[in-house]
């Protein structure tokens, strides 16, 4: 056992996977020698994780957050023992990544993204419940209470005794999640777990996650998400991917002090299309245009101009706005968000 | 950090108890039954077809009482046919089981979340593949009732019961040898879609010339000689002369080469097999399994 102060550790972890080149309209011919060319040329490789060093403290919570492809199921996966790595190496709940695969995948509880995986449709909420709980080593009493415990935490008991068909796609997810939560292991590894929950669904999720796993039982979390909210309430740190690396690591407030520490200007509009943002933009020379509606019937949204430099020129952009028929109804100066330290993190990126 | 966390009060699971493991195999087994019973109208369609299939043995039996080879086999064909179809049908579920139990819960998507759990790996196989053996016994049950109260099946005597389960336990260990083999090519040759290779080629290759429906003596030489590369052409001789009595039972072209009886021969080959086929089946499902964790196939999304 070692590093006994981190529950993770991990340094250069890398991942590349082959890519299979999109076959383009060949005909017989072709498509034969492509066949045979692909099977005896070593496929081009993607690297999908490229040399990420981070810790998880004991007992943290911890929030990794991307766009697509940024790696963050690749490096759980990892964290997990459920994928190798290419290079690197770590250390999880004290046991070597590489060479204590095996006590790894003990102190671990992973729940992937998407509701229906992980449960059998042919048996009952609670029969998968039960399946899962004693496959994790709880005896058959304890499997009953823990299952019972997870069900009613999560609303679902009522749905208990039926089969997965008879479920809404959110409480397929909370069910599959609660196959995740009737393990008892050091450390909970959630891949996105509250997408296609609705609002409410997701709030009982973060709660139980927050509440019961980590502040109660004391669970090292560590989530991956796509909603920056959620990172920015429930994590006690924050890493940010991109393109498999690494962009910054730290609390959230931080993030937000060392990233985003000016106040941004955001207007209220309605009758707003992406096309009129379009225009907006290319007429005032904006560097970007960040969007968010609220009714995407009456076009009411959010906007956020950002400028190519530091010059900010709201009126200019109201007026342009007003005059392609786009009243402004308020103008104020935010306080950055993590979608901010996003947003300018990944942009430096991009450029 | 900004608050105070407690102090983690769940440890690592360790290992499970073995007590635990045989509760966790019962509950693969209990979780294979409910699944199977749950769709009862299907279920009971499967029961109907196997019954069905010993009319079929029936008429085979009252047609083929005049044809050599066929017509004077110990025990009468009946006996020959179900002896065979019950050693068949248990070989080839220890053939098809770690298959089965790997590629279901690929498909299920449920191969990571086992695979993270603490339950070790032959815990994980042996219940999947148990679940399979109950329902290849459901089968063997109709068979020999049926076979017994409407065809005329003559149930050996219990010594011969014994010298059947000293062949059909090497037999089963080789099979499953070969089973955990035909698992690993789900991702050593990338078999995910369909029927894997090896376990095709055997399943079918037994069926054909290993002498379930018709004695192997009937065959062309040269298929007699394919057909001792598989197991199970060593255990229906071995189980038939172990049931019905050595002398009439006709030699497998390898009993000439050894100096010993052709029971313990086909016993000994199996031993054998069972031995070479158990660590290197275990080596290649291992390699398998770890091939798909390196290169992300494991589940089906990455």
């Amino acid at each position: 056992m070692g590093m006994a102060a981190f529950e993770v550790c991990v340094y250069n972890l890398t991942k590349t996977f082959p890519v299979t080149p999109a076959s383009e309209d060949l005909s017989f011919t072709k498509a034969v020698a492509e066949a045979v060319k692909r099977t005896l040329r070593p496929p081009e490789r993607k690297t999908v994780v490229d040399g990420i060093s981070l810790s998880v403290e004991r007992g943290e919570f911890f929030g990794i957050i991307g766009s697509n492809g940024a790696g963050k199921t690749t490096f759980l996966k990892m964290l997990a023992c459920l994928l190798y790595p290419d290079a690197g190496g770590g250390f999880v709940h004290g046991y070597d990544l590489l060479r204590q695969r095996t006590d790894v995948r003990r102190s671990v509880v992973v729940a992937r993204a998407g509701g229906w995986l992980g449960t059998l449709s042919q048996l009952t909420g609670r029969e998968n419940l039960l399946f899962r709980a004693k496959m994790c080593g709880l005896s058959r009493r304890q499997a009953r209470e823990r299952a019972d415990y997870v069900l009613a935490r999560l609303g679902i008991e009522h749905k208990a005794n039926e089969y997965s068909w008879n479920w809404s796609a959110g409480e397929q997810q909370k069910f599959s999640l609660a196959m995740t939560f009737v393990a008892r292991t050091p450390i909970v590894i959630l891949d996105e777990p509250t997408s296609h929950l609705d609002p409410h669904a997701a709030r009982t999720i973060r709660e139980f996650i927050k509440e019961e796993l980590n502040e109660r039982n004391g669970q090292t979390v560590i989530m991956s998400t796509h909603y920056l909210e959620e990172a920015d309430i429930l994590c006690d740190r924050v890493a940010i991917l991109h393109e498999g690396r690494l962009l910054a690591c730290d609390a959230p407030f931080a993030l937000r002090r060392k990233y985003a520490s000016e106040p941004i200007l955001e207007m209220r509009v309605s009758g707003y299309t992406p096309e009129i943002g379009r225009r907006v933009q290319e007429r005032c020379g904006l560097a970007e245009l960040l969007e968010q509606f609220e009714d995407v019937t009456t076009g009411q949204a959010r906007l956020r101009p950002r400028w190519p430099d530091s010059v900010n020129d709201p009126n200019t952009v109201q007026r342009v706005l007003e005059a392609e028929g786009v009243p402004v109804t308020s103008v104020r100066w935010v306080e950055p968000s993590m979608e901010d330290v996003y947003f300018n993190l990944t942009r430096e990126k991009l450029r | 950090m900004s608050t105070e966390k407690p102090v983690n009060r769940w440890a690592a699971a360790g290992p499970l108890s073995r007590m635990r493991e045989l509760d966790v195999v019962w509950m693969f087994v209990k979780r294979s039954l409910l699944m199977q019973t749950r769709f009862k109208f299907a279920y009971s369609m499967g029961l109907a077809q196997t019954a069905s299939s010993l009319v079929i043995y029936g008429i085979i039996a009252s047609l083929g009482r005049s044809i050599p080879g066929i017509g004077h086999l110990p025990g009468g064909y009946i006996t020959w046919v179900i002896s065979g179809l019950v050693l068949n049908l248990l070989l080839n579920t220890a053939i098809a089981g770690p298959h089965e139990a790997l590629i279901d819960s690929y498909w299920s998507s449920r191969l990571e979340m086992i695979l993270s759990s603490p339950l070790r790996l032959p815990v994980f196989v042996t219940g999947m593949s148990a679940g399979r053996y109950v329902d290849a016994l459901i089968s063997i049950a109709i068979y020999l009732v049926g076979g017994t109260i409407f065809l005329g099946f003559a149930w050996p005597s219990a010594p011969g019961i014994l010298a059947f389960l000293a062949v059909l336990i090497p037999a089963m260990v080789a099979c499953t040898g070969l089973g955990l083999a035909a698992a690993s090519s789900m991702y050593t040759l990338d078999a995910r879609d369909g029927e894997d290779p090896i376990r095709f080629a055997v399943t079918t290759v037994s069926g054909l010339v290993a002498g379930v429906y018709f004695p192997l003596q009937v065959l062309p030489g040269w298929v007699q000689w394919a057909a001792l590369l598989i197991p199970h052409t060593y255990a229906l001789d071995g189980i038939r002369r172990a049931l019905y009595g050595e002398r009439a039972i006709p030699l497998l072209p390898v009993h000439h080469y050894l100096p010993l009886a052709p029971l313990v021969a086909d016993a000994l080959i199996l031993l054998i097999y069972a031995l070479i086929a158990i660590p290197l089946g275990w080596r290649l499902f291992r390699y398998g399994l770890d091939l798909a964790r390196t290169d992300g196939r494991l589940s089906r999304w990455l």
